[in-house]
């Protein structure tokens, strides 16, 4: 046993790609072949999702396989509710499909009949990444219908009906998320983007009150305190820990962490193209940057994020 | 036919493949104490599952090692000769032998599922009434696997009579499935051939209450019962066919 562990410890790590997955049956059919592995099946799927996913995220991969895990564990299990809700968050936030999360929850609609999560969340995603109102208002509605749906549901409804501004129902739905799920990476992920809307938010009032200085005044502000209390109450604190900083070129306020995400975006297109010059190819996925030693390490998301890696470019 | 069940029982208790089962099977429910932190707050769901699991899948291990082997030590060793030379029917003689393991499913059954629902009692801090119900259910599952065992340990040897054994249970779970698959699909002369089929092999999913232990769905009483008697019958069936193999057969 001693021999096979000094082996072992010697056997250096293997750089892999989650393509194991890629095997994973997909349609109906996995209903029939999971069946003989008995109550332990949606488990395997379940951990065999949170593992594809958290890789992916350190590896800044593309989460391709990601819409069928969650259909896989979704078929299997439809009553699984945490899996509508992680899933359909993370497919449309970080898998960048927020349609292919739609078609997941209309299956937990038939499927799961009794439960207001899978309408709930198909609201959410028309809501907040697909800005259909008129759709949001109508799964939201629906939730309210079944039982359980807490208050804050019929709220979302009104809002979506009567049009209300999209960042203040977003910080709603995003906080109620945050409040009442035990899943640590769907807290980060509230927390994250309440933040980003929080950002938002405080740019707009920031930028709001220089137009309304320069048109007052004539001319452009030196610092931001002259704003202050005229046009603006006081500078509010960036969410991120960076700061507020007038910038002439633009012409506007900006935040420092925004500054530092293209100051990185930059960096590693750069380190792309060097990639690409020494290998021929684009890599697959940023972390073969490292893995071929371009670079030693991906910069952390300055928002917690994934970089949006497409076609050989990481964009915003 | 009394001796024949106690001694088929103290028979397999007393193997210690019986201990090494059992071992692992209390070592796999504990298991989600270490991989539960890693299910972002599925932990309880998780204990569940890994724990009914374990209960069926460790049963069904011991339906292969122990079952397969009670019928063939008996006619390997020629000890069966002094017993079937006493007052007894050879078919009161597989019956004894097809109590005597389902005895001993239910003793270690009920060992596993004793733990099991103290441990989710314990996760969840209170007494887990739905999980008596689902152990059951295994309980009867396993029952209906008892019942195949001691048919095929009449007719194949151990190695055999497993691997029968485990067909018959993949297709008992699959077939199910499979035909609402068929008839989804349209596939109408498929879902015919698979309710042939559905009449043969035993359906478990009548004796699947995980639905009430994970999501506290009622089941209807109707059901529960259907799915015990469906247990029993198919389970004497099986017997029954195998003694009139065993009647039948050149020892």
């Amino acid at each position: 046993m001693l021999a096979t562990f000094l082996f072992q410890r010697s056997i250096p790590p293997i750089y892999h790609h989650s393509e194991p997955l890629a095997f994973l049956p997909s349609g109906p059919m996995v209903e029939v072949t999971t069946a003989p592995l008995g109550p332990i099946s949606p488990e395997i799927i379940w951990l065999a999702a949170i593992q594809y996913y958290g890789e992916e995220k350190i590896s800044g991969g593309k989460f391709e396989f990601l819409t069928q895990v969650f259909d896989v564990l979704t078929r299997i299990d439809p009553l699984f509710d945490h899996a509508y809700q992680f899933g359909s968050i993370v497919i449309a936030d970080e898998g960048r499909s927020p349609e292919q999360a739609i078609r997941i929850l209309k299956r937990g609609l038939v499927k799961n009949p009794s439960s207001w999560i899978p309408p709930f969340y198909i609201g959410f995603v028309f809501y907040i990444h697909l800005r259909d109102f008129a759709k949001a208002g109508k799964y939201f509605e629906l939730a309210t219908r079944r039982s359980g749906a807490p208050e804050y549901v019929y709220r979302l409804a009104a809002f979506a009906y009567k049009k209300v501004r999209l960042r203040k129902g977003s910080i709603l739905i995003w906080s109620k998320i945050y409040q009442n799920t035990d899943n640590q990476t769907l807290k980060e992920a509230a927390l994250r983007n309440i933040r980003c809307l929080i950002l938002e938010e405080y740019l707009e009032y920031l930028n709001k009150g220089l137009q309304r200085f320069e048109r007052e005044k004539g001319r452009k502000p030196e610092h931001i305190s002259e704003l202050i209390p005229e046009y603006i109450d006081s500078i509010p604190t960036e969410p991120f820990g960076g700061a507020f900083k007038y910038d002439s070129s633009r012409d506007s306020f900006i935040s420092t962490t925004y500054l530092q995400i293209e100051k990185i975006i930059a960096y590693l297109n750069n380190k792309l193209h060097v990639f690409k010059q020494k290998f021929g190819y684009y890599p697959e996925r940023l972390d073969e940057l490292v893995a071929k030693g371009v670079i030693d390490f991906i910069p952390p998301h300055p928002l917690g994020r994934i970089y949006n890696y497409r076609f050989g470019r990481v964009i915003r | 036919m009394r001796e024949v069940i106690l001694n088929s029982y103290r028979e397999a208790i007393r193997d210690r493949v019986l201990l090494v089962v059992l071992a692992f099977g209390v070592a796999m429910i504990f298991s989600s104490l270490i991989i539960g932190p890693l299910t972002l707050g599925e932990e309880i769901r998780l204990a569940k599952d890994i724990g009914l699991g374990s209960i069926l899948f460790f049963g069904l291990l011991i339906i292969l090692f122990i079952g397969n082997r009670v019928l063939y030590r008996e006619l390997n060793e020629k000890t069966c000769y002094l017993i079937l030379t006493r007052p007894i029917t050879r078919f009161q003689f597989i019956a004894g032998k097809a109590i005597g393991l389902f005895l001993t499913i239910l003793v270690t059954s009920l060992i596993l599922g004793i733990i099991f629902i103290s441990y989710i009692s314990l996760l969840t801090g209170s007494l887990q009434i739905t999980a008596f119900l689902a152990v059951i259910g295994v309980i009867f599952q396993l029952t209906m696997l008892v019942g195949i065992v001691i048919l095929a340990a009449t007719f194949l040897n151990p190695f055999l009579g497993s691997l029968f054994t485990i067909f018959v249970y993949i297709f008992g779970q699959m077939i199910p499935r499979a035909i609402l698959l068929a008839k989804f699909y349209k596939h109408l002369a498929i879902a015919r051939i698979l309710s042939i089929f559905h009449y043969i092999f035993p359906d478990l999913t009548y004796l699947d209450f995980r639905e009430l232990l994970i999501y506290n769905n009622p089941i209807p009483l109707e059901r529960i019962l259907f799915g015990f008697s469906y247990a029993i019958c198919y389970s004497l069936v099986m017997v029954l066919v195998a003694g009139l193999i065993f009647e039948r057969k050149d020892l």
